[in-house]
């Protein structure tokens, strides 16, 4: 039974964790927590479906569309109210991005509709037992493209001048342009990763959850994720999706699941009473 | 040669700098002295781009110098190392090192430059591998300095390199300075300890309220009765 429980958070855990590291990327370069996020996931997951019900491109060609739309969303979004809301209070840079998310959803509800949409699996959804688990391809697919995203990831900051580059502009944006590090062009770079990263997650749990206007709440799981893992912390943001993961799916099955969800956010505000940097994050302490 | 006319900079509507007039000649060290207050750090920020200049005109080499951001003025060749060091403190040495060649990834000759800097500051090659908070106040000053020298600069400014280190320590970074002038780098240096800047110095300035009130050689600034009262 554990084993099952195990196995089964780890779908959810996976696109937390995709979310969170959305989230991260965002606060860590521009020092906005982005609550339209989890808005923009579900729209992303709308262009797949645009793109396939209405211009009845093949699935696989709809994710590249959709894909490429996000880049250039993630540009308009960092080019045209991010980037001209640099210096103003971090308050108007945070009702900003609520009011981005609202913009997107209720878009998303006139021209789409207040119904739910069903969205395709990336494998088949009937489970299959393997050595006593039950094992359901289509969220190994889902676990299998959230991993192989979160190792590009890391290649990439890890390995490359280029996301060295990109980690040192957060960490420090003033030694990064002294190191002659185009620091606007970073941002940019931070938003448009998040935007594919959330329009990749919202593929991937949008047949979970079936895709409606509202999905975007998923955003707040994703956000729980974040605050576990560490705001500051891209690898806690990736420990924190995943054991938000655990962690509901051991609530829900060993206390209650119609409770899951009131467990998730106690855990956020547990974390922020008790350990407000994360499990992974760093405590920053300013003189006021 | 780098010049200098007019220059006036500050931060919001104040002007700190007030109509700054200064030449750093081609492989020479200039000291830039003066009180605390006086505007030598913003002079370096206003050069290097970290602040924008109300009006004047920078020259590098006969050619204007853009200072729009501190990333273009570093491409024209002239690199700062600020009062704060702004290292990227969570990054190891090693990082902080290849992010300093930034303009310059990809050239052959970069890992070149990575092993003479450490053979230079044999401090920073014991501890390559550590994250730069765990690096003294010495160590963390050789690596802003050897950070920005992996771009190749032919003007270096060095915000009060000595600032808060130990005697011993200090006296380790200005021959590293005097070694890096002695290869052909262009070296603004701005001090507080007067005696230690006019050692290394060729020429200087020296600034009270944003404005220079001397200049000359190190010797004319080291006999100068002004110098003298106020610094020595």
């Amino acid at each position: 039974m554990l084993a099952q429980v195990l196995v089964s958070s780890i779908t959810a855990g996976a696109v937390y964790a995709l979310i969170a590291l959305g989230f991260v990327l965002i606060h860590k370069g521009t020092g906005v927590v982005h609550f339209g996020y989890g808005d923009q996931v579900t729209f992303g997951a709308y262009l797949v479906l645009i793109g396939q019900a209405f211009i009845g491109l093949r699935f696989d060609v709809a994710v590249a569309g959709a894909l490429v739309a996000s880049v250039l969303l993630g540009a308009i979004i960092y080019l045209a109210f991010m980037w001209p809301l640099r210096n103003a209070s971090l308050l108007a840079r945070i009702i900003a991005s609520l009011a981005l998310g609202t913009v997107l959803r209720e878009f998303l509800r006139s021209y789409m509709g207040p119904n739910a949409w069903p969205f395709p699996f990336l494998l088949s959804s009937t489970s299959v037992p393997v050595g006593g688990v039950l094992i359901v391809p289509a969220n190994l697919a889902i676990v299998g493209v959230a991993i192989a995203v979160l190792v590009a990831l890391y290649l990439i900051f890890d390995r490359t001048i280029y996301g060295k580059a990109i980690l040192a502009a957060c960490e420090n944006s003033t030694g990064a342009s002294l190191v002659g590090v185009h620091v606007s062009t970073v941002f940019l770079l931070i938003w448009i990763l998040a935007s594919v990263l959330a329009t990749v997650a919202g593929i991937l749990v949008a047949p979970l959850l079936t895709l409606s206007p509202d999905m975007g709440l998923i955003g707040i799981k994703g956000f729980t994720a974040a605050v576990l893992g560490g705001f500051n912390s891209l690898p806690g943001a990736v420990a924190g999706g995943i054991a938000l993961g655990i962690l509901e799916a051991l609530a829900g099955t060993y206390v209650s699941s119609a409770l899951k969800d009131m467990i998730s956010y106690a855990i956020l505000i547990a974390v922020i009473l008790v350990r407000p940097q994360g499990l992974f994050g760093e405590l920053t302490l300013k003189k006021v | 040669m780098l010049r200098i006319r007019d220059l006036s900079a500050g931060y919001g509507h104040k002007n700190v700098l007030n109509g700054i007039d200064l030449d750093v000649p081609a492989g020479s060290v200039v000291a830039i002295l003066g009180a605390n207050g006086a505007g030598k750090s913003t002079l370096l920020k206003a050069i290097v781009g970290l602040i924008g200049r109300s009006s004047g005109t920078i020259e590098l080499d006969g050619k204007p110098l853009t200072n729009e951001s501190a990333d273009r003025t570093l491409k024209s060749g002239v690199a700062l190392v600020a009062e704060q060091r702004e290292l990227f403190k969570s990054m190891s040495v090693a990082d902080n090192l290849l992010l300093g060649g930034y303009l310059r990834r990809g050239q052959a000759d970069m890992r070149e430059d990575f092993e003479r800097l450490l053979d230079v500051f044999p401090r920073l090659r014991e501890r390559v591998r550590q994250p730069a908070r765990t690096l003294s106040g010495g160590e963390q000053q050789m690596l802003a300095i050897a950070r920005a020298l992996m771009s190749r600069p032919s003007y270096l400014l060095l915000d009060e390199p000595s600032l808060g280190l130990a005697p011993r320590i200090v006296e380790e970074i200005f021959d590293i300075v005097r070694r890096i002038s002695a290869e052909g780098t262009s070296i603004v240096v701005i001090e507080q300890n007067v005696n230690l800047a006019l050692d290394v110095a060729q020429s200087g300035y020296v600034m009270e309220t944003g404005s220079i009130t001397l200049a000359g050689t190190a010797a004319e600034l080291r006999s100068s009765d002004t110098v003298q009262a106020a610094y020595l």
